[in-house]
């Protein structure tokens, strides 16, 4: 629905462009063959086509129509380069360190440990599933792998209370996309690749947007359990209870501590915490008496899977690219983008409606290594920040995790409920969340200092 | 088949010929190949921060090779995560189709990845054969030679080739015996009921049992 809405408001403006006369004039000779990719790219898309096949079929499809030189020949310099970047080893070491944290049996503590310092709140236990959610998934990397565990361990705490399901189901799916936003995320990774953007300053401008989106979470909730009375006044805290539940969170925080501060001291890069956290998290795994092989092979299947499966998707991205930006297509693009007759935040807004639209049928990584090369110059050409952008970037990405009808999140939820009920109780659950997500973007557009003044204020 | 697949018999393209059941290892030990390299590559790292932080040491090599790993890691790991059904596809309209154009566009899916595929191997096969040519190395303290990586990066490729190029043949045969059922079953995405489950599985928590809650697209 959202993307049908968002083609036709996007048709009506460029509609309204051209009968005005305003519009950038198509003259250059460059615009039929990208009518065609761009036709060929959504063709592809639209029928299934693996991801990184479609991006490299467009690529050959794009290399035979417009380019005279046989470029088949160095398909292998455009991509053995770009995969052994130092940036890009950190996204198979993080998400090991998340495999290797999901394994090690920390969840139910850290659930119960962060309990006992919200239940008082009104929202109570609601509040302990979004910070526990998005304290996890700082480790676990994987949104999806965090709404599983927790919503594994949460779940059991809400069978025969008062809380209304599709809110207990929701707050769990937010809680599970903050992960990618809250450092370290690997969306960070994959756009400041891309784009060349410092990866230390996008995890610092990662943090105010952070605060913003739990805050504005954790008033939404308030907000429910005052009207509904959850949570609240309820047992008060036991004397050893505090220390208790310092020690539950102590191995999750610490290995936060761990590889953000030696990120954010400037000790390690930011491959080199990964690396840091993978040792973390053996460690962890060690003292819980966890660590095994079969548990060890497993995480690293696990790793190379999807490594593999963002992979194929960043081999076609760089093929693509590569013909692309000789074609120079991506300027032709910015170009245009820029020559419409709209402010340059109207601009913004069409790229942010844009990717809540793809959104909606399309896996957040895969998103990002499409689209970003792309739609980046333009980002640029407008005068915006890269690393305010990638903050965005990435927060719509966490909404398209959990929009439906096709946010992961939500059918893994769905399907570890105990108590049966259709899968629109989750739809409806999220819906709020989204709203304040996208609230969140709006303010960080008015506001961009939300993101920029940590790294303005620490970085070089 | 795999273990993290779960163990049932939906999950995998069910292997005939002895060639296809070969093929079907190597790509599961790629993908185990592609997991050490990784936590190699967090060893020598870890190295080199202890080394040149504490002792003054280096391998001098670390950007270079843990580059090497990685690229090495993401392409003999393709064939195996083909075979566990886990390479990302926009399936929203696909699964809304009937059978024979679902198995049409999987097989479509399933062609493209074979062309491109070809060209890739064809391109890294060509790298490597030039930097055996030129006895090209890196400019790191190791001096490797790049032939080295890069014909084991070509070899990733070349496994995915045969691996889909296997599958295609057998899916084809499928579609001509009117097994329309069987190719979606090997094809179709992994869902997020599996997805679900293996995580809760690989955390060593209770399952929901299956059939609770009425799951499923709506």
């Amino acid at each position: 629905m959202i993307a049908v809405a968002f083609i036709f408001i996007l048709g009506l403006v460029i509609g309204i462009a051209t009968l005005t006369g305003s519009a950038p004039a198509i003259s250059d000779g460059t615009w039929g063959p990208v009518v065609i990719i761009l036709v060929a790219f959504i063709a592809f898309f639209a029928s299934g086509i693996y991801i990184g096949a479609a991006l490299s079929a467009l690529a050959l499809l794009a290399g035979f129509l417009l380019s005279e030189r046989p470029f088949w020949n160095y398909i292998g310099q455009m991509i053995w380069g770009p995969s052994t970047n130092f940036v890009l080893v950190a996204v198979p070491l993080f998400i090991l360190m998340g495999e290797i944290m999901l394994r090690a049996g920390l969840s139910e503590r850290l659930y119960r440990g962060m309990n006992v310092w919200v239940r008082g709140l009104p929202g109570g236990l609601l509040h302990t599933n979004i910070l526990s959610c998005g304290l996890f998934s700082a480790v676990a990397g994987s949104s999806v792998a965090t709404a599983a565990t927790m919503g594994s361990v949460a779940l059991p705490y809400f069978e025969k209370s008062q809380y209304p399901p599709r809110l207990v189901l929701g707050s769990l799916a937010a809680g599970g996309a903050l992960g990618n936003l809250v450092p370290p995320g690997l969306t960070f990774i994959v756009y400041g690749l891309i784009t060349e953007t410092s990866v230390g300053a996008l995890y610092l401008a990662a943090v105010g947007p952070s605060i913003l989106v739990i805050t504005l979470f954790s008033l939404v909730i308030a907000g429910y359990g005052i009207r509904y009375r959850l949570g609240g006044g309820g047992s008060r805290r036991q004397p050893g209870e505090a220390l208790q539940s310092l020690l539950d969170l102590l191995p999750t925080l610490a290995l936060i501590a761990l590889v953000l501060g030696t990120i954010y001291t400037g000790f390690a890069t930011p491959t080199e915490s990964a690396a840091l956290g993978v040792g973390g998290a053996i460690a962890l795994a060690l003292l819980k008496r966890r660590l095994s092989l079969p548990m060890l092979v497993e995480s690293m299947i696990s790793t190379a899977r999807t490594t593999s499966m963002i992979g194929l998707i960043l081999f076609g991205a760089y093929f693509l690219n590569y013909i692309l930006s000789s074609l120079g297509v991506a300027e032709a693009l910015a170009r245009f983008l820029a020559d419409l007759p709209l402010p340059s935040w109207g601009v913004m807004l069409l790229i942010i409606g844009f990717y809540l639209a793809m959104g909606t049928f399309m896996e957040g990584t895969s998103m990002v290594i499409t689209t970003i090369p792309l739609l980046f110059p333009v980002v640029k050409a407008l005068g915006y920040d890269p690393v305010w952008f990638g903050v965005v970037v990435t927060m719509l990405v966490e909404i398209a995790m959990i929009s439906p009808p096709d946010g992961t999140v939500l059918y893994v939820l769905q399907g570890m409920r105990r108590q049966p009920g259709p899968i629109t109780d989750v739809f409806h659950g999220v819906m709020p969340f989204i709203g304040i997500y996208i609230v969140a973007v709006l303010i960080l557009m008015v506001v961009p200092d939300i993101a920029l003044w940590l790294p303005r204020v620490l970085g070089s | 088949m795999q273990p993290a697949e779960g163990g049932d018999a939906a999950t995998s393209p069910p292997a005939a010929t002895p060639l296809e059941r070969g093929v079907q290892a190597v790509g599961h030990w790629g993908l185990i190949a592609a997991g050490t390299g990784y936590l190699l590559m967090t060893g020598i790292i870890l190295f080199d921060i202890v080394g040149r932080r504490m002792l003054g040491v280096s391998t001098a090599a670390t950007t270079e090779l843990t580059g090497y790993l990685l690229a090495i890691g993401m392409t003999l790991g393709l064939a195996g995560t083909l075979g566990q059904r886990a390479h990302v596809r926009i399936d929203v309209l696909v699964q809304k189709m009937p059978l024979r154009t679902r198995a049409a566009l999987h097989l479509l899916s399933l062609g493209t990845l074979v062309l491109v595929t070809a060209f890739l191997t064809f391109g890294a096969v060509m790298l490597a054969l030039e930097s055996w040519d030129f006895q090209a190395t890196d400019t790191s303290a190791l001096r490797t030679p790049l032939v080295l990586p890069q014909s084991l990066w070509a070899l990733g490729f070349g496994l995915l080739l045969l691996t889909a190029a296997l599958l295609l043949i057998r899916c084809l045969r499928w579609f001509m015996q009117g097994r329309l059922a069987d190719i979606d079953r090997a094809l179709l995405s992994r869902s997020d009921q599996d997805e679900a489950r293996e995580t809760i599985e690989a955390a060593g928590l209770a399952a929901p049992s299956p059939g609770e809650g009425s799951a499923g697209r709506t």
